[in-house]
């Protein structure tokens, strides 16, 4: 009995924490399996092989730490049990299912053999001596047959895999693939210094071959994380593996470190280990190629068909979003004409069609201009008039196509990305809406002109009866008229007013330009105001320039203007005498200031001030008559000839208004 | 003592009763012979018997409007170079313009003028003043 713990040297200690590590990286890796997914069959099977490979390595410490005989016989009993337990594996892992007379056959060897291996002498007679890494002993006239039943088993265990491997998918052959190269390494190994070199008279280092078991279990975690083998992988599975495979590394390049002291003694040992390493190598190798080659190969396969299947998918959801998209376009019912970048005609929707009066199916890819044709002639004027010199971006400008049609027309400009993807033409029928205004205007004009037929009455009555017509009035019938003519006299100025701006928002406030003298206009407008400034005290303070350029200007709309500045300069000064005018010429064009020292605009109000019916609080209680109006016109009057109007005003201090025009 | 005699002679075409008999009291007083018509057919026929110094024509009006009138007074070798005033309510810019284009003398908004200054407008245009 060799039992010498004492002196057992380092690198027992290395070899034994490598064959524990490795035999409990099996078990880990077993119980793993089994514990995520016990009812598949692999994961099952896995479990028993798994469970094979940590019990002889378990045995191996336990013979390396005791070294007797029987635990050197039952490590090689147990050992006889791995390939056995492969054949198993192989078939489960290739999802073949074993005869059940060679499973019972196979398993009533593998008992057979392993008693008569830990029983009889007929394997290993008797023991001569332990070494570092292995034993010294006399075989029995078993050996030739344990070795060669050993070699077979071995051989068909990979061979069943390799045979199917063509029938399984690629998926499946991928995860086999390091699992076998694992066990081909840990195989080829074990074949080597536990069969090989004892048959030669080697067994000295016969105790290396459980610690190789490291190998099959690192390949078959590679494979489990990579191609989700046993479909296990998780990333506590990963996290394990990870450190184990650093742990294993560490240890083995520890052993290497004592192997070669060893090794050197042995010289002959170098071209086995060599041979042992460059087998596997190529082994390697040639599998790699055989599975990758067709692994690159399916890949492409796969992302083709991946590929395809994707841009089937895109396919069907672009139509659905180009279906969709036709839906909302041709239910539109606004007429939609798009044009692709080329600006040609890319579709020309039904409401569109029934606008223009033409078939869609008849202009698709032509150019907008091959519409003119086919079209009716004043609704060809009325395109042309619009798209005439290429297409520009516009906003509903006002067309019309025919004397009971009129369209909005909006041309829009498509960009995706900064890049051009040609236009929309959106034609809005505003027909009726026009008609519907044209009623209301032509109601507001008979409502004005109903009304200024009395207020003319009235005006002619009580001028006539100041005149002096009737006979002459006392003094006090004298007052009474006047004020009367002057309160139906604002009532005269707020229906122009009105008319005014009904007329301007239906677009028929006609601009009529001629060179114009703005003295004479501001003249006109004081003169006709003479009486309410002098029955008011107010003085004008205006000195009439000499030499002043004529303007481009529709004299009787600014007339307005200024009339409207006067009228509320002169309303909003209860107290104060005096309002001033200046007439000034700048860089081309005129400008032209009235200041009064009246009530002034609130401050927070005077964002509204130009707004349609916007009256000021302090106008308003007042009670002077005003609709609201006058700035609004007065502020469309002067910009629609080019000019700006604006105003500075601080409450109870009075206000300034000034507006400028362009000489042309 | 001629000039006298040699009144001058208004014609009124004026639908408006209240401001037909205004214009005319003051036409009187400043020694005009007034001829009234209430619509533009009367006004016509009287234009064209009657040859007045200058007409004051109204637009809006019954039987015949204003504009009917004048395009038919333009017809006529003596109303073609007639003088016409048109006194409206109506300032609609496409009305004022198209009377404009029939070559009238002025065209006055009623309610912006009084009954003195539309006088001095007729003896401007007449040449009295």
């Amino acid at each position: 009995m060799y039992y010498n713990v004492s002196n057992m040297g380092l690198s027992n200690i290395v070899i034994i924490f490598i064959i524990t590590l490795s035999g409990s990286a099996n078990l880990f890796l077993a119980v793993y399996a089994y514990a995520k997914n016990p009812k598949e069959r692999i994961n099952r099977d896995f479990f028993y092989f798994g469970l094979l490979v940590s019990l002889w390595c378990f045995t191996n410490v336990i013979d390396l730490i005791i070294r007797n005989l029987f635990w050197l016989r039952a490590t090689v009993a147990i050992g006889f049990f791995i390939p056995l337990g492969g054949i198993f594996f192989a078939h489960a892992l290739v999802g073949k299912t074993m005869n059940k007379l060679i499973k019972i056959l196979l398993i009533v060897l593998g008992i057979i053999v392993f008693l008569t291996n830990l029983f009889t002498p007929l394997l290993i007679e008797s023991l001569i001596s332990f070494t570092d890494f292995g034993f010294e002993v006399v075989f029995g006239p078993l050996l030739g047959i344990w070795s060669a039943l050993e070699i077979s088993f071995i051989l068909a265990s990979f061979y069943i895999p390799l045979s199917f491997i063509r029938t399984t998918d690629e998926q499946q052959k991928r995860r086999i693939f390091f699992f076998l190269v694992g066990a081909a390494i840990f195989a080829i190994w074990f074949l080597v210094v536990s069969v090989a070199l004892p048959i030669l008279g080697y067994s000295q280092f016969s105790e290396l071959d459980s610690p190789a078991s490291i190998f099959l279990v690192g390949f078959t975690g590679y494979s489990i994380i990579k191609y989700n083998l046993m479909n296990i992988s998780s990333l506590f599975f990963i996290a394990i593996t990870y450190s184990a495979v650093i742990i294993s590394i560490v240890a083995f390049l520890l052993l290497l470190l004592f192997i070669s002291s060893f090794f050197f003694s042995h010289l002959m040992v170098w071209p086995i280990y060599a041979l042992v390493m460059l087998v596997s190598l190529v082994l390697f190798f040639i599998g790699r190629l055989f599975f990758m080659e067709k692994k690159d190969l399916e890949q492409a396969k796969i992302s083709l068909t991946e590929f395809l299947k994707k841009s089937e998918s895109d396919r069907v959801r672009a139509e659905a979003e180009r279906d969709k998209t036709a839906a909302i376009v041709s239910s539109f019912s606004d007429g939609l004409i798009l044009l692709d970048y080329k600006d040609n005609i890319f579709s020309i929707n039904p409401a569109a069609e029934e606008l223009l009066g033409l078939k869609e199916k008849e202009f698709i890819g032509k150019p907008l201009k091959s519409i003119i044709p086919s079209v009716k002639i004043t609704k060809a004027r009325a395109i042309m008039s619009v798209f005439g010199d290429g297409l520009k971006a516009i906003y509903r400008q006002p067309v019309k196509l025919a004397d009971n049609l009129i369209t909005e027309i909006s041309v829009i400009m498509l960009t995706s990305a900064g890049k051009d993807m040609g236009h929309l033409i959106i034609l809005h029928d505003i027909t009726r809406e026009k008609m519907v205004e044209k009623m209301k205007t032509d109601f507001v004009s008979l409502a004005a002109h109903q009304l200024r037929t009395p207020l003319s009455i009235i005006k002619w009555s009580i001028s006539m009866l100041t005149k002096g017509d009737f006979g002459k009035l006392n003094k006090k019938q004298d007052e009474v008229v006047r004020n009367t003519f002057q309160s139906n006299e604002r009532l005269i100025s707020l229906v122009n007013n009105l008319l005014n701006v009904t007329r301007m928002e239906d677009g028929r406030y006609l601009y009529k330009r001629a060179k114009a003298d703005m003295r004479e206009i501001i003249s006109a407008v004081l003169n006709t105001n003479k009486d309410e400034f002098e029955k008011r005290g107010i003085i004008i303070e205006y000195k009439r320039p000499v030499d002043f350029p004529e303007i481009m200007i529709d004299s009787e709309k600014i007339k307005i203007v200024i009339q409207n500045l006067v009228d509320n300069a002169t309303k909003y000064s209860p107290r104060a005498r005096k309002i001033k005018i200046n007439l000034q010429k700048e860089d081309n064009g005129i400008r032209f200031e009235i200041r009064d020292f009246g009530v002034g605009i609130p401050e927070q109000q005077q964002g509204k001030i130009f707004q349609k019916f916007f009256r000021a609080d302090n106008a308003v209680t007042m009670n002077t008559i005003g609709t609201g109006l006058g700035l609004f016109l007065s502020k469309n009057i002067i910009e629609a000839h080019g000019g700006s109007i604006g105003f500075k005003s601080e409450e109870n201090k009075g206000t300034a208004f000034y507006f400028s025009l362009p000489i042309k | 003592m001629e000039e006298k005699t040699k009144k001058n002679t208004v014609l009124i075409i004026e639908d408006e009763l209240d401001l037909r008999g205004l214009l005319k009291t003051k036409l009187i007083s400043e020694h005009f012979e007034v001829l009234e018509a209430d619509n533009g057919k009367i006004g016509l026929d009287i234009s064209l018997s009657s040859h007045p110094d200058i007409i004051l024509l109204d637009i809006v009006m019954p039987v015949m409007d204003g504009l009917a009138m004048l395009k038919e007074l333009r017809q006529d070798e003596w109303g073609k170079t007639a003088k016409v005033i048109v006194l409206s309510n109506l300032n609609e810019a496409e009305k004022v313009s198209e009377s404009l284009e029939k070559n009238i003398y002025n065209y006055l908004i009623k309610s912006d003028w009084e009954p003195n200054n539309i006088v001095s407008l007729i003896k401007k245009s007449l040449g009295i003043q």
